[in-house]
């Protein structure tokens, strides 16, 4: 954590020069992609056990506070895509969900022809849940905790005065640190160890500036 | 810091195994015929015979497998398939041993076989009323009970060791909703199995009534299996809970975990007091140690292709889990302490 802030506080010094042009000071952001599970909930435990990955849809807020750093929040929902279930209305019932929730820093990239690359590191929590729902009948697995690491380069292309269109490569790495089982006859809480997970995600970024 | 490191290292390796083929634990054994695949579904071992007693499905084999040696013979006659596209709709898929013969349902014609597996053939046969998913011997009434889902019943079929073998239909029981898997409990004389959600029935195998109806846990139920000696019942639920059932105690649940998904047919190793939970979801093969009490704990995890969703034990220390996808089973050494 420490290396990170390290990292975050030398990079806002280093990139002190304002781009040309830049003027507009708060961006704003919506992208949908696919997400891929990785590494484990628990001992024993792998995110992708139940889910063949997320469709994150993001909302991201930077307000810059120097040429070419911004704050940025973020907040994220994705629907996990289910690898159990039999029927359509199962499988609607079936689908689990991936919230996050993340502050960092925004680091714009020399501009280069009409791509105004950037990269945002942040940090944050995040609450996981898969499903299985059988005929009316749901079973579901959750667990939360820190994400320590919520990384992304995106390249947007200008294609007008305030917006920009592009592709996006991130990844967003934590623990879960609590858990919980709830079967059709019972509640389990807890989780055994604690393991490192990650969801690698690509997709399309819309940014708006203003 | 250090288990941190070793954490990013974990997920660094995950997606460097992604970027690989994806490797099963154990060692394969190829079955005959089964190039393009083979809808397994039941797996069974015989302490008598020393053998893995492998229905092979649409390959009209049932293979018996020598756990040491890993050589296969195989008892032909029941029907083939040309081709496999998934599910286990075909040919021989459930096999039991008892009163030294094996009993198969074949699910392509409906019909239920005696083979003699020293002579390695079918001596008797019968045809069923419905189609069968496992067959179960009860030895306490001298029957073979068939569970047939599709139409909501469990099928009992008499035996007489003759000569001639002879197989006679006998009636039927109603399991509404129902029945997913079966077990027998010989030293209770009971026998369970599910319904397709949240319980499991118990039935007397002399009445034929249903005695009991234990809620599992279970939103998606699927697995069954018992350790007679500590009354242990153990549900595996297709969403990756597992719960162990207090038999003695109207099926007060003892634990439960969640690990892994996707699991169908478990296996249980009473000297070890280990079972083990293939998942198609996973692909994982799930081992689980069991204490006196009935908690279950999680002894270790391995990789298995992600078409296996039955396991069995062995008496020699091995699970066995089925490959359909390949035509195989896999023999994975179980290298944990006895469960205490």
């Amino acid at each position: 954590m420490r290396a990170v802030l390290a990292i975050l506080v030398g990079s806002i010094v280093a990139l002190g020069a304002r781009p040309a042009g830049a003027q507009d000071r708060v961006e704003l952001d919506a992208s949908l992609g696919y997400a891929l599970p990785l590494g484990s909930i628990e001992r024993g435990s792998r995110l992708g056990d139940t889910t063949y990955g997320g469709i994150p849809i993001d909302l991201r807020a930077a307000l810059r506070v120097a040429p070419r750093v911004g704050l940025l929040a973020s907040v994220a929902y994705a629907p996990a895509i289910p690898k159990l279930c039999a029927s359509v209305d199962d499988c609607m019932a079936s689908f689990g969900r991936d919230v996050a929730i993340a502050v960092g820093v925004r680091f714009s990239l020399p501009p280069f022809w009409r791509i105004a690359a950037r990269v945002d590191l942040g940090v944050g929590y995040a609450w996981y849940a898969s499903t299985l729902s059988d005929n009316g009948t749901s079973s579901t697995r959750s667990a939360s905790g820190p994400t320590f690491l919520d990384v992304r380069l995106s390249a947007p292309i200008t294609l007008g005065r305030h917006f920009a269109l592009g592709p996006f490569l991130g990844a967003r790495i934590g623990s879960f640190l609590a858990g919980r089982v709830e079967t059709p006859l019972r509640t389990i809480e807890g989780l055994d160890g604690i393991e490192v997970h990650a969801w690698l995600r690509v997709g399309v970024d819309a940014a708006f500036t203003f | 810091m250090a288990r941190r490191r070793e954490h990013g290292k974990r997920v660094l390796w995950e997606v460097a195994l992604l970027a690989a083929c994806r490797a099963s634990d154990g060692v394969g054994v190829d079955l005959p015929g089964g190039g393009n695949g083979i809808g397994f579904d039941d797996l069974r071992y015989s302490p008598t015979l020393r053998r893995v007693l492998v229905p092979a499905a649409g390959t009209g084999r049932l293979d018996l497998v020598d756990p040491d040696s890993l050589a296969v013979t195989s008892v032909a006659g029941f029907s083939t398939t040309s081709d496999y596209s998934g599910g286990h709709g075909d040919g021989a898929t459930s096999v039991d041993e008892g009163a030294g013969l094996l009993f198969v349902t074949d699910r392509t014609t409906g019909t239920l076989h005696a083979v003699d597996p020293a002579a390695r053939a079918i001596v008797a046969s019968t045809a069923l009323e419905a189609g069968p998913d496992y067959v179960r011997y009860v030895a306490a009434t001298g029957e073979l009970w068939i569970a047939e889902p599709g139409a909501a019943r469990i099928e009992v079929v008499g035996f007489a060791a003759g000569p001639p073998v002879m197989l006679t239909p006998r009636g039927v029981i109603d399991v509404a909703n129902g029945p997913e898997s079966l077990v027998i409990d010989a030293s209770h004389g009971r026998a369970y199995a599910h319904r397709w959600q949240r319980s499991t029935v118990v039935l007397d195998v002399r009445t034929r009534a249903v005695v009991a109806e234990w809620p599992n846990g279970c939103a998606s139920s699927r697995g069954l299996a018992i350790d007679e000696a500590r009354q242990h019942f153990f549900v595996a639920c297709s969403e990756g809970t597992i719960a162990v059932l207090d038999a003695a105690h109207d099926g007060a649940v003892l634990s439960t975990i969640a690990r892994g998904a996707g699991f169908d047919v478990i296996g249980y190793n009473p000297a070890l007091h280990h079972l083990y939970a293939a998942g198609t979801a996973c692909g994982c093969l799930v081992v689980m140690g069991v204490s006196r009490g009935g908690a279950l704990s999680l002894l270790g995890r391995f990789d298995v292709d992600t078409s296996a969703h039955c396991a069995t034990a062995d008496d020699r220390g091995h699970a066995w889990v089925c490959d359909p996808a390949h035509g195989k089973v896999w023999r994975i050494d179980d290298p944990y302490p006895v469960s205490e």
